[in-house]
């Protein structure tokens, strides 16, 4: 095609009447207005979107139970005591017990997860859906809108013709366009209002088998029982109410529920609101709690300035920490490389960091002082504390807090640790590659 | 200057995108929220607390203080008493009088070594004087203003802290819809001395006002409020359950509405209201409506002629008639103005607090309330009520109907139509 003003030149050259379509009249004045609105558009825009940098200053604490009272109510979680928690590792302890309860729900499921794409899996699950759903058993399912864009459409037809009702979080259209980044990446169930599950689990065939190889992943959910499902079942309600204007309430939803046994526990659910989110704070309370021991297992591993200093506080105050993320199988390259950029000065100030080399290690695992536990959907990076709704429990009970570590110490055996000279000694193209993902983390 | 059309086409697209953009950013996403009927209140408060995220918490003590002459004593006094840590948010700070009291007090408690946390909204607080700030930041007292009016902070412009809460020591709470400021003194005697209603708490429930007063905290200061100072292992003091409602803007549906909105379809024998802006929804109105039709005696008391804002009166008046007509009872206070917002379902449980019932309230604002559970409570708060009734006069169907006339209706239709910002 012609440039118009190339037209416009040669029309000039013999005095002939331009073609008036072709060239516009604009003044010097009209120019600098537009050029003013277009900046104020900007700034506008910019400071709206813009994350307000928080930088949380958290003081050391002397034990973590006197800790405890202040961590709960800073990020709103209060602690619930008088529920059972069963943790459920990979595909193979996950998916058998869910499909039990399931199986066996009698008045309501509700199911919230960001991945799901295509597989055997997913089948199942969208067949035994459908059946309770023509059972007349309620069933409701949020789905992330981009997590889900991946899945087979008849498969969600199939569930909606049986009466499953889905709702898609944050569909990508034109008046939500200030809503695209915000995603769903929280994963919980709830049955009956009776039984939970926050889990890390995607609907895939990669979260299926017992995280054996590259094609199945490892992951860790937990099954919960006791007061603490009623809120779980909030956390569900709250994206559910956003997207479909349903208030579920009655005792169906939200039973009474007696102790069932004697784990304590909360669940932080985290929505970006433009203060300082639930999660980062209860990541950054978490390790300055910790006296003894903290374990990190966490595929996104991103830890901003601050997180590394907090990491590095607790060396010195004499907590071993170890820290394990992905080896070379990972789902997102540039992630692993955005955490490398920290990673020097995490294992200078005496962070043992261990890559897992079996498969993706998806699981996001925090243990401390071998007593609190948190398992959930939260990513240590920018995106998950900041940007995405995530939910996370926190259980306060050695025995699981054992179970894990037993977990953590096996997948131990799979990894290699980062050391200093080995780490150094990594191309200049690796390390350009880790400057520059760290850079743009924010949004990854 | 010459330029190609598509230029100038590409110039109109970038403001239309940009344009677009920035609306879908600021848009505020209706929620036509659909509540269930709900069975007795009892029955359904796992539900309310759940759909909340606000825990039930027992064991707790509540005293109700009533206009400035409960309230600013009451507040003074546990200045006073502070021992270790004060942490006081409120959304108006003027000068003078009483602001100057509250401050000095703040001041003094600073300088005998009390952590004294002020927070004040800066739009709420743009006529406190630099002589009051400067009285307490030089005492000492950390005085930090919530979402400054800055370019840079444009995005945060309309989101205001209307919250007004105050912890001392971690153990006793405060929370009221008194603002500081001459208008809050007084007994609410005339239109210069406002009426209003604020609880003073004590027992586990401290815990989770001040987790409410933190949040701003760190929003705006970076400071994590940890240990036995801010909030301490509380035992049980009293027989009252509570549970604390702070709503924020997340995207979502507001906490506080779906707590008002589910807090109406509750209802089995009576509902009091107390707003001083009450812009009813459609939905609300439906609820109000189904409750008055389940048998529920629905009564709302709403400011006469003295109010602070005409517009959200007018607003309100929106669905006036459509209440009237379905048997919801309107009552309009002439003696002052009610400022006060309260709920009482069922003569059990109670709400009082910052919200007001419109848009800003549940959609834009941070606010604060807290819900009691308490047929003490319940019936004091209701002694009030009817007291207030004295002051009052009844709207009628007829009589609205008749002197509604075509250019109030449309002026009414206006300022609803507005009335998501007022």
């Amino acid at each position: 095609m012609n440039l118009p003003w190339k037209k416009a030149d040669s029309g000039n050259a013999k005095n002939k009447p331009r073609k008036p379509h072709l060239v516009f009249e604009i003044s010097l004045g009209g120019a600098i207005v537009y050029v003013l609105i277009i900046v104020v558009l900007f700034l506008i825009i910019w400071s709206t979107q813009r994350e307000r940098e928080s930088h949380v200053r958290v003081p050391d604490f002397r034990s973590f139970e006197q800790a405890l009272p202040s961590i709960a109510n800073l990020t709103g979680a209060p602690i619930l005591a008088g529920n059972s928690a069963e943790v459920l590792q990979n595909g193979d302890g996950f998916f058998p017990p869910l499909f039990d309860d399931i199986a066996q729900a009698k008045e309501s499921i509700h199911f919230e997860t960001y991945v799901w794409w295509k597989g055997e899996i997913c089948d199942r699950l969208a067949h035994t859906l459908a059946a309770k759903a023509r059972d007349g058993v309620e069933v409701r399912m949020t789905l992330d809108a981009t997590g889900s864009n991946k899945g087979d459409d008849e498969l969600f037809e199939e569930m909606e013709k049986a009466g499953v009702k889905i709702s898609y979080y944050h569909p990508i259209r034109i008046q939500d366009i200030g809503l695209i980044n915000n995603r769903t990446h929280r994963k919980v169930a709830v049955i009956d209002g009776k039984v939970a599950y926050v889990f890390g689990h995607g609907m895939a065939q990669e979260w299926t088998g017992n995280g054996q190889d590259e094609e199945h992943w490892r992951d860790t959910g937990v099954r919960l029982e006791g007061p603490i499902v009623n809120a779980v079942q909030g956390t569900f309600a709250e994206n559910w109410v956003e997207m479909t204007a349903e208030v579920v309430a009655g005792d169906k939803y939200f039973p009474r529920l007696a102790a069932a046994g004697d784990v304590r526990a909360h669940v932080t659910a985290t929505s970006p609101n433009g203060g300082v989110a639930r999660l980062e704070l209860l990541y950054k309370l978490a390790i300055a709690s910790a006296q003894k021991e903290l374990i990190i297992a966490n595929p996104y591993f991103i830890p901003d300035q601050e997180l590394v200093d907090l990491l590095g506080r607790a060396v010195k105050r004499g907590v071993d920490v170890k820290v394990m993320v992905p080896g070379k199988v990972t789902d997102s390259s540039v992630v692993r490389h955005a955490g490398h950029a920290q990673f020097e000065q995490l294992v200078r100030r005496g962070v043992k960091i261990f890559e897992y080399q079996k498969t993706l290690n998806h699981q996001k695992i925090m243990i401390i002082d071998g007593i609190w536990s948190q398992v959930g959907s939260a990513n240590f990076d920018d995106r998950s504390l900041d940007i995405n709704d995530e939910a996370s429990v926190g259980l306060i009970d050695s025995s699981v807090a054992a179970q894990l570590e037993n977990a953590f110490e096996k997948d131990l055996r799979d990894c290699t640790q980062v050391d200093l000279e080995t780490w150094n000694q990594r191309s200049l193209w690796h390390k350009l590659e880790d400057k520059f993902s760290y850079a743009i983390n924010e949004q990854l | 200057m010459e330029i190609p059309i598509w230029v100038f086409a590409l110039m109109i697209l970038s403001i239309l995108v940009l344009g677009t953009m920035l609306w879908t950013n600021l848009r505020e996403r209706r929620f036509h929220v659909s509540v269930p009927e709900l069975d007795c209140f009892e029955q359904a408060l796992p539900s309310i607390a759940g759909m909340t995220k606000a825990i039930i918490l027992e064991g707790n003590k509540a005293e109700i203080l009533q206009n400035g002459d409960g309230f600013f004593p009451a507040l003074l006094e546990s200045i006073a008493n502070a021992k270790e840590t004060i942490n006081f948010e409120t959304y108006v700070w003027w000068s003078g009088g009483i602001c100057d009291e509250v401050a000095n007090a703040f001041a003094k408690r600073a300088r005998e070594g009390v952590e004294v946390r002020v927070m004040v909204d800066a739009m709420g607080g743009m006529k406190m004087k630099k002589y009051l700030r400067d009285l307490m930041t030089e005492a000492g007292v950390k005085l930090v203003r919530y979402h400054p009016l800055r370019l840079i902070d444009f995005g945060q412009l309309n989101k205001r802290t209307h919250r007004k809460v105050a912890v001392f020591d971690g153990r006793e709470a405060f929370i009221c819809g008194h603002g500081i400021s001459r208008l809050w003194t007084g007994n609410g005697q005339d239109k210069d001395h406002w009426r209003d209603t604020g609880v003073k708490l004590h027992g586990p429930v401290v815990n989770a006002v001040q987790s409410v007063f933190a949040e701003h905290w760190i929003e705006e200061t970076g400071e994590v409020l940890v240990g036995e100072k801010y909030f301490p292992a509380l035992d049980q003091v009293g027989e009252l359950r509570m549970h604390v409602l702070a709503g924020a803007p997340l995207g979502g549906v507001s906490d506080l509405e779906l707590m008002f909105k589910m807090a109406i379809a509750t209802a089995q024998k009576e509902l009091l209201i107390q707003n001083p802006y009450f812009i009813a929804d459609g939905e609300t109105v439906s609820l109000l409506k189904r409750a008055v039709k389940r048998g529920v005696e629905v009564k709302i008391m709403v400011p006469g002629k003295i109010t602070d804002s005409p517009i959200v009166s007018h607003a309100g008046h929106h669905h006036f008639s459509d209440m009237l007509h379905s048997g919801v009872r309107i009552f309009c206070f002439e003696r002052t103005l009610i400022h006060q917002k309260i709920l009482v379902i069922d003569g059990v449980w109670s709400h009082v607090g910052s919200t007001n019932l419109d848009s800003r309230s549940f959609d834009i604002n941070e606010e604060a309330g807290v819900g009691i559970i308490d047929e003490g409570i319940a019936g004091e708060l209701k002694a009030a009520f009817e007291d207030d009734l004295k002051d009052c006069e009844e709207m009628k169907a007829e009589s609205w109907d008749r002197g509604y006339h075509l250019w109030h209706r449309a002026f009414d239709r206006v300022c609803y139509m507005l009335s998501d910002q007022l």
